[in-house]
């Protein structure tokens, strides 16, 4: 699994990490129940899915996440009566996602380069060296003056940072209808 | 969940989030050694979250990378200081502030030093013999023989060798488009093309801006300089283009920009005043503004010379 990662991460990138802070919304109305551990178990049933198959990546991933809490609760000695019954009830993660909830390419980037900016001013130099402009974490070290294992664990923290940042998208990641960019088509550019 | 100091190679004591990015950083550094290898399999294996982890990451690091479409092929944009030769001494400044045209005249004061003020319009650009310097609105500069100050205000600067910009307690020498913005207590300064090489007033450390890069004075403390998304610049930077670019911003705000360029003045009502619009307006054209609001808000148009009311 670990070996095809190039084109899973890229999969992974594209399709499910932009949903993953609806689905952690999702995932926080059952208070008994630690949402990482699920969302680090759905990558890694997610991983070894056939990708061209799946059609709605938003449903498989929210429907892969309800069979993990169920088989979380079917484990459970003692499961609160209350989720059960929000776990029959809730059909809200899983439903096609609606003109309001759509995740917007553009509207990711942005999400990036908002959390980018709040990285420390160290941080936020290095991963932009290393990412946006490519150069490798030996040709950072030399342009910054700093050695490469400062870079490495930068680029871990930034990683850290991002990753938190991922797990509490929700809000950032959907655009509703009054605060969606409505003149994006009409941008003129100078020349 | 147990923990482990062998988890990753750089941090201990670390949770599964932290560990893989570890591991993500430290793949992306080069190969590991057969130590290192051992160790990640053994992380790995230990718990199926661990895996989900280290996968999570790396899908995080490949989305980091479409940062990468928005940026040119360009050089770093920090460098840190290095000592750098004088600049040449230029004997010879064209008396240029005499010759030029203005679109909106700025007010000239004094004769040795030219003062140019601005109200509510850009002003056309101003030629010195090494480049030129277009003022923001309410904005003020002090042009002499050898630099020019900015004294309040924003301009943009396009220069060569030879150009020297003064703001607050730094010294510019532009090489290409400078962004500077000062108040009494800050001075901001991006560098948009080019390089920009500058210094603190008394000292000798010349610091290199590179396209991108941005550096921020706040009083006498240590300048603090950053990199700035490629959008982030190109917002900054539309309104020496003559351009207004919002992002998701407040009618009530976009009017007062408006107004703050232009004599004919927008009047958005309290209804209309929180509706949010994203797009590039052209700054001194405050009716494309107006009939955009009403196109897409469907908001109500009163126009007299002086005045566009939108309710």
């Amino acid at each position: 699994m670990l070996d095809n990662t190039e084109a899973c991460s890229i999969w992974l990138a594209t399709h499910i990490l932009p949903h993953e802070g609806h689905i952690r919304a999702w995932l926080r109305r059952y208070g008994d129940i630690e949402a990482d551990d699920i969302i680090h178990e759905a990558y890694v049933v997610m991983a070894q899915a056939d990708h061209a198959a799946v059609a709605n990546p938003r449903a498989y991933f929210a429907s892969v996440c309800r069979n993990l809490v169920m088989q979380h609760y079917r484990r459970a000695r003692v499961v609160p009566v209350t989720s059960l019954a929000l776990m029959q009830a809730d059909s809200v993660a899983d439903a096609t996602p609606s003109v309001e909830r759509v995740v917007h390419a553009r509207q990711e980037m942005r999400f990036l380069e908002k959390t980018i900016a709040r990285l420390p001013a160290r941080c936020r130099d290095i991963f932009i060296l290393r990412r946006a402009r490519g150069l490798s974490q030996k040709e950072c070290a030399a342009q910054l003056n700093i050695s490469e294992n400062v870079v490495e664990k930068q680029l871990a923290r930034a990683l850290v940072f991002l990753s938190n940042a991922y797990s509490d998208s929700d809000r950032e990641m959907t655009v509703d209808e009054e605060r969606r960019p409505r003149l994006a088509h009409s941008r003129k550019r100078q020349p | 969940m147990r923990r482990d100091a062998r988890v990753s190679p750089t941090l201990a004591n670390a949770s599964p989030d932290e560990a893989a990015a570890g591991w993500t950083a430290r793949l992306d550094k080069g190969p590991l050694s057969a130590g290192e290898q051992q160790a990640l399999q053994h992380w790995l294996e230990q718990d199926i979250r661990h895996k989900g982890a280290f996968l999570r990451a790396k899908a995080i690091w490949h989305a980091s990378g479409r940062l990468a479409a928005l940026q040119g092929p360009t050089a770093p944009a920090v460098a840190h200081p290095a000592t750098l030769p004088a600049l040449p001494r230029r004997r010879f400044f064209a008396a240029a502030a005499a010759a030029v045209a203005l679109l909106a005249v700025p007010k000239r004061q004094g004769k040795a030093n030219s003062l140019y003020t601005t109200a509510n319009a850009l002003s056309a650009p101003l030629s010195t013999a090494f480049g030129t310097i277009t003022l923001d609105c309410y904005s003020k500069l002090k042009m002499g023989l050898e630099s020019s100050r900015l004294v309040s205000g924003r301009c943009c600067v396009l220069g060569r060798t030879g150009m020297i910009m003064k703001a607050g307690e730094l010294i510019f020498a532009p090489q290409g488009r400078l962004l500077l913005s000062c108040t009494p207590s800050q001075v901001v300064a991006t560098a948009v093309s080019g390089t920009v090489r500058l210094r603190l007033h008394h000292t000798n450390d010349w610091w290199t801006l590179r396209a991108g890069a941005q550096i921020t004075q706040n009083g006498t403390q240590a300048p603090e300089m950053r990199s700035l998304m490629p959008e982030e610049l190109d917002a900054q930077n539309a309104w020496s283009l003559g351009q207004l670019e919002v992002h998701d911003e407040s009618m009530a705000s976009i009017a007062s920009t408006f107004n703050r360029y232009n004599q004919r003045q927008v009047h958005v009502s309290p209804a209309l005043a929180s509706h949010r619009l994203t797009g590039v307006f052209t700054l001194t054209r405050p009716e494309e503004f107006a009939a955009t609001a009403r196109t897409i808000l469907g908001a109500k148009l009163a126009e007299t010379p002086q005045t566009l009311s939108l309710y």
